[in-house]
């Protein structure tokens, strides 16, 4: 028997599950064992310590009366819960003229600068989720926990491409369907090319998690790519060789998050939406929600008409390729977005809540973390896109 | 009205009933209560989060799927308001070198002293029960706090039991490894 094996096993023993077999068989073993004996005596402590500490507790007396009494003010349970009001009615015009207004201080701005505009950047340690706040544990090791059959997910471990699910192609792609693997088409009429360029796209998870958030990517020159982990409050840095055998490795802990881990998201709020100029500062584009929901392009010489080119927008997110090529950009649901402003073109890369992305050196994959309907965690995913 | 269901309960509430919602608050009050007091650790405190538990839940219960069993719904609510009370409160989560300072504390424990530091234990144990991911405390919580089974616990979370199992395991595990400078010291001495 392992010791892996045997902590299983103590397990079922403390919550009285074992049978007289098992029983004999772990005896055995932790009579050979001084750490499993140790860990026999630590589980047993730390249940007598969770069974008095957690016991139950008398309520006060008046406890019921108190909470109806606080309730006497609604008639019904609806009556107490909080409704939006409706958004104010607006035509297209005021919106066009809204966005245009927005574009158009943005640029301003950056003339009065005499060209030096700063785009601010969200520190990242704000962009992250509240539930990093928990802290999860880790294996102890760059190994997987593999040795039970109780361990639900590996640690950290790259998802092997053959493993995921086939290719699935797709027209039209505003948003794509949920899987481990996500695929999708996007064609690119571009004039200047000949002729029209139609290329797939795979988005691959790389790195998983079932007991930490993997955060904060950052693209490597070389291919690889590195990403924290967060475990018993502190963060752990990893690096992976995306879709090879290469275990990945673990490089540092330490107990904050490097600002200069994830500097690609841009942020500059403009009447309610998120303004961002293209590396080159050719171009501007606006992310925005609510009425004026979409992303908007526009020449950054001339802001005063912008072109709508999807018709979801309104995250915060919003991260240039460095050659102003691309850029990708959030709804308010943190679903991910790529548009090709040259093509005039945006569709749907991914679905799930997106809270930090980096570009390659190339420009052409991006490495993301995003969190998945129905994943507790964030895990880490690559696309490479033409 | 006693023998309603908890779900047929919340339909008369739906329909103005109050007495079918006092019900409910005389039917839960406990588990509520002890939740409150057990994640914040200060029983007037607990009072507060348990009342405003049950206020939410009134408020949200034209949105309780009637179809589905109430008191896992009603049980993730009154958590995740404790603990968004106690992160308003900003009530600070205990770190590792806090625990290892607290150990060498307890390392000189043969005094009257005890007493403090049991509210200490009680105190570290909470902390380290709230930085616990919440897969992980919830059967934890449901199997001490409410004394269910591997059975209860997944029902009322709506997982397998074999998966009940293996949180358990993780959850205690984690708790064990945070707090071995406590758990380990009868072994030490």
């Amino acid at each position: 028997m392992s010791c892996k094996q045997a902590k299983i096993l103590i397990n079922r023993l403390i919550d009285g599950l074992l049978s007289d077999e098992q029983q004999a068989s772990l005896q055995m073993h932790i009579a050979s064992c001084p750490q499993c004996a140790i860990f026999l005596q630590e589980a047993k402590e730390l249940d007598a310590l969770l069974s008095e500490q957690l016991s139950v507790v008398t309520p006060p007396a008046d406890f019921a009366a108190t909470v109806m009494a606080s309730l006497a003010q609604a008639e019904k349970p609806a009556d107490i819960i909080k409704f939006a009001p409706p958004p104010h009615k607006q035509n297209m015009l005021w919106r066009m003229t809204s966005i245009a207004a927005a574009l158009v201080l943005v640029v301003g701005a950056a003339l009065w600068y005499n060209g030096q505009t700063q785009i601010p950047q969200i520190p990242v340690a704000e962009n992250l989720p509240a539930v990093v706040e928990n802290q999860p544990e880790n294996q102890p090791e760059n190994q997987p926990d593999n040795s039970s059959q109780l361990i639900e997910t590996p640690v950290s471990q790259p998802v092997d491409k053959e493993q995921e699910q086939p290719e699935q192609k797709i027209e039209e792609a505003p948003i794509i369907a949920a899987q481990e693997e996500q695929t999708g088409q996007v064609e690119l009429p571009k004039v200047a090319y000949g002729s029209h360029s139609q290329t797939a796209f795979t988005v691959n998870r790389l790195a998983i998690s079932e007991e930490a958030e993997v955060l904060a990517p950052k693209a490597l020159p070389e291919g690889s790519v590195q990403y924290y982990t967060k475990y018993l409050g502190e963060y752990q840095l990893w690096q992976c060789v995306p879709n090879s055998d290469e275990e990945p490795q673990l490089l540092s802990a330490q107990a904050e998050l490097p600002v200069e881990s994830s500097t690609t998201m841009e942020y500059n709020e403009c009447f309610g939406g998120n303004v961002v100029f293209s590396p080159d500062k050719t171009l501007l584009v606006g992310s925005f929600g609510g009425d004026t929901q979409g992303f908007w392009l526009s020449d950054s010489s001339s802001a005063d008409n912008p072109e709508k080119l999807y018709a979801a927008g309104g995250g915060k997110l919003i991260s240039w390729a460095s050659d102003s090529g691309k850029v990708v950009f959030t709804d308010e649901d943190g679903n991910l977005y790529v548009a090709f402003p040259a093509e005039k073109l945006a569709v749907g890369l991914f679905e799930g809540e997106v809270v930090s992305v980096s570009w390659s050196e190339n420009n052409k994959e991006l490495f993301f973390t995003a969190k998945k309907a129905g994943d507790d965690y964030y895990a880490l995913y690559s696309v490479v896109l033409p | 009205m006693q023998h309603l269901t908890d779900e047929e309960l919340v339909a008369l509430c739906l329909e103005g009933d109050k007495e079918a919602f006092n019900l409910i608050v005389e039917r839960y009050q406990k588990q509520a209560f002890s939740l409150a007091y057990r994640l914040g650790g200060d029983y007037d405190e607990a009072r507060d989060m348990a009342q405003e538990a049950f206020i939410k839940v009134y408020s949200e219960l034209s949105r309780f799927d009637c179809q589905r069993r109430f008191f896992p719904w009603f049980y993730r609510i009154a958590q995740n308001t404790c603990i968004n009370f106690l992160n308003k409160k900003g009530k600070h989560l205990t770190s590792v070198e806090d625990i290892e300072a607290f150990s060498d504390t307890l390392a000189a424990e043969n005094t009257p002293e005890t007493v403090i530091l049991k509210d200490e234990t009680s105190d570290i144990l909470r902390q380290a029960l709230l930085e616990l991911p919440e897969q992980f405390r919830e059967p934890l919580i449901l199997k001490y706090l409410q004394g269910y089974s591997y059975r209860e616990i997944a029902q009322t979370l709506d997982l397998p039991e074999s998966t009940i199992e293996t949180r358990l395991y993780r959850g205690r595990q984690m708790l064990q490894k945070k707090l071995a400078p406590i758990l380990g010291r009868e072994a030490k001495r």
